[in-house]
């Protein structure tokens, strides 16, 4: 798991003004909206004595630990120790990990690093969000998997023939052959297009508005950007377009969290999202039941581990960049973190961090 | 987790003639009762292939507990006294031993002492001075079980701090304008330290406390400590003269994240049975407030060193706790938990009892410790 890029942490529905206890990259955060609605995010452990904020209460714009009621405000400075009084000085030391947050389509997004505004790997953006003539649709998930699991099957060009049975003909045409990628990166990611041969789609509804009836290649796309956020482009016809974005948080090493918006310019009646989210169920469940039957669990350090054919190539790009933020120093020393679990809590370092000294908890050991 | 010091193993009512196995310092041990009614606590390894003795049966003719695997039977002081598989006349080798605890049986429960220290040098088991005595009544003893770490567990007992905040009808939520915690009188003692912390206190409802209740809010004192590493005592006097609830809770840590409670409450007032049932309840109430907010704490394990805290002046009492417990890892009592898990598929390991200190030739490895200084 990797520090220093944003992860969704919620539905924006879910974020009220009582305490939230959310886990992402193996550790506890607290999130809450203060008297302004705006989101605020903290490291959930105590700095006094390790009460879990996420158990106390929100009072103004702060977050009270339920142990001694310190009061911590949503930048994580402690504003009140009730057991000196209330005329007592807060020792500096006295303050937590706060992360910036962002609201956007629908999600709460939490930047869980240190690095600087103009260092950070932008959220991916959903053009179509604000767009004339589409019809969004928000959906979760969650599966015991490593998040990278399911960000490789994401842009991986040759599973669908064999684990979606709609898409394809299971591979049993003689002449089967994976149809050639189009390839391109970006500094954040990368993705391909390619055309894939092709059954009507499933859903009557859908087929009649695709107007498409018979076998025929569908234009598709797909590509990750950052660690753990997917696109995919599907085409059936040039004019009918799914556009499906897919943010994924992993909770611990093989537990993610993942939000699905799909954007569709046909069928644009509301009444139509139970088809359209139904049907992505189906498919996503068809991924998952593969995934959990990955081994090892956790994608392999070194692709000599594993057989790598051309399809493979968009897999083999994503470790590159694997790579590249860990030599940055983004990705968590899970190992260490597992062995002192017990007896050592960790925050994941806030960008405040770059700026003040004197922090309680330690920064998680990172590689 | 410390060696040398007594530890709760069940309540007396829990204990027969019959194999009992319990885990404590995250080793198993097997206790029973012989046929003159006298309790026993041995390692519950066999020495032979590992057997688990509590799973065998006690033998009542020779008071002795026989493994299930092959039927070896060990007497109280933890001596094989025979091997089935030898026959009646086969020698019985010396290494054939497990390690036996002293045990003692008060306030309803079975209690051993689990370390190699001589009599004399062993700390003494906490005395209740008023037990049995006239004027006091005692609850039944019963026992609360923790799903965290019992030295959290006693920094709490001991923390003067939490009360406004996890007890909504012990004080005032902190919501008073002049609240601070007022400074602690603290006593070091030969095996802990007490203290004595002055509360501002709610007032007493008529209901319960008839003509001793207060319509104002007061004053309470509390005389708190704690005695080894696992029992914290609680005396609370709602008023100087009358109405107090003493309280000893002797903590039993399965392991480190895993500890059982045991109990003892006495008052000197509302004397009559009838009240028993209302002063536990409340009592467990107050329990289930704690366990709530201390099952979530993080790290698990209180941290080695205190600057992984920020820590203020009402800490000052669990400052004493850890300084304590660090003169006793000194002296060689903390096991070296890190140790233990790495190697508990491969290896089994005995906390020491006192006849190692005697005799050599014990099969079982001493469980290890971290270097006194």
């Amino acid at each position: 798991m990797y520090i220093n890029f944003w992860y969704v942490a919620d539905e924006s529905k879910n974020i009220t003004d009582q305490p939230l206890k959310k886990k992402m990259l193996g550790q506890n955060f607290v999130l809450f909206r203060d008297s302004k609605g705006k989101v605020k995010c903290l490291s959930d452990v105590c700095i006094h004595r390790g009460g879990s904020l996420a158990g106390g209460k929100v009072v103004g714009d702060c977050i009270q630990c339920p142990y001694h009621g310190w009061h911590f405000d949503g930048e994580g400075s402690c504003k009140r120790i009730p057991s000196i009084g209330k005329e007592a000085k807060i020792p500096k030391r006295a303050k937590i990990d706060a992360y910036p947050t962002e609201e956007k389509y629908g999600l709460v997004f939490c930047f869980l690093g240190d690095i600087p505004k103009k260092e950070r790997c932008p959220i991916l953006e959903i053009k179509e969000f604000e767009m004339e003539g589409w019809t969004i649709t928000n959906q979760k998930l969650a599966f015991d998997i490593d998040y990278k699991r399911s960000i490789e099957n994401g842009i991986d060009g040759a599973h669908n023939e064999f684990v979606h049975p709609t898409h394809g003909f299971s591979g049993e045409d003689d002449d089967y052959k994976s149809p050639p990628i189009d390839m391109k990166s970006t500094k954040w990611g990368t993705g391909f297009t390619n055309k894939m041969y092709a059954p009507p789609l499933k859903e009557k509804s859908m087929r009649d508005a695709a107007g498409e009836n018979q076998n025929t290649f569908v234009e598709a796309g797909t590509g990750h950007h950052g660690i753990s956020m997917l696109w995919t482009y599907i085409h059936p016809t040039p004019a009918v377009h799914i556009h499906q974005y897919m943010f994924e948080t992993p909770i611990d090493e093989t537990h993610t969290n993942l939000y699905l918006i799909t954007a569709r310019n046909f069928l644009t009646d509301e009444k139509n999202d139970a088809t359209v989210i139904d049907r992505n169920q189906v498919v996503a469940f068809q991924d998952r039941d593969v995934l959990m039957g990955l081994h090892p669990i956790i994608t392999p350090d070194e692709t000599k581990n594993e057989f790598f054919v051309t399809m493979d190539k968009p897999i083999k790009r994503y470790r590159e960049l694997l790579d590249k933020w860990e030599k940055k120093g983004w990705r968590i020393n899970s190992e260490l973190v597992n062995r002192n679990t017990l007896s050592h809590a960790y925050a994941i370092p806030s960008p405040e961090r770059r700026k003040n000294k004197g922090w309680v908890i330690d920064s998680i050991p990172l590689i | 987790m410390y060696i040398n010091f007594w530890y709760p193993v069940c309540l007396s009512e829990e204990l027969k003639e019959e194999p009992l196995k319990v885990t404590i310092l995250g080793l198993d041990f097997v206790a029973f009762r012989d046929s003159n009614g006298e309790a026993h606590c041995l390692s519950d390894i066999c020495v032979h292939r590992g057997g688990s003795l509590s799973g065998g049966l006690c033998h009542t003719e020779d008071n002795t507990i026989a493994c299930p695997y092959h039927g070896w039977r060990f007497d109280k002081t933890g001596k094989c006294i025979r091997i089935p598989s030898l026959g009646l006349k086969g020698k019985i080798p010396p290494r054939a031993k497990v390690d036996s605890y002293p045990v003692t049986e008060k306030y309803d429960i079975i209690f051993a002492f689990l370390g190699d220290l001589p009599e004399e040098e062993r700390s003494p088991l906490y005395e209740i001075e008023e037990y049995g005595k006239d004027g006091w009544r005692a609850n039944k003893t019963v026992t609360l079980d923790l799903n965290y770490n019992y030295e959290r567990s006693i920094e709490n007992a001991l923390d003067p701090a939490h009360n406004e905040f996890i007890h909504p009808t012990h004080g005032f939520e902190g919501s008073k304008n002049d609240y601070q915690v007022n400074p602690s009188k603290i006593t070091e003692t030969a095996w802990g330290a007490n203290f004595e912390q002055l509360f501002d206190a709610p007032p007493l409802d008529q209901e319960i406390y008839g003509e001793t209740a207060r319509e104002e809010s007061g004053e309470l004192t509390v005389y708190g400590g704690y005695h080894g590493p696992n029992v914290v005592i609680t005396q609370i006097h709602t008023k100087k003269e009358i109405n107090w609830f003493h309280q000893y809770f002797f903590e039993q840590p399965i392991n480190q994240f895993q500890t059982k409670v045991f109990f003892v409450n006495m008052r000197n007032w509302i004397m009559e049975e009838k009240w028993d049932e209302m002063v536990m309840e409340r009592n467990l109430i107050i329990a289930g407030e704690d366990i709530t907010v201390m099952t979530d704490l993080r790290p698990q394990i209180t941290p080695d060193t205190m600057t992984k805290e920020v820590l203020v002046p009402a800490d000052l009492i669990m400052g004493q706790y850890r300084k304590t417990m660090k003169s006793w890892e000194s002296k060689g009592y903390k096991i070296d938990s890190e140790t233990l898990d790495k190697n508990k598929h491969k290896m089994a390991f005995s906390i020491p009892c006192p006849a190692r200190k005697q005799e050599k030739n014990w099969v079982l490895d001493s469980i290890p410790l971290i270097n006194g200084k």
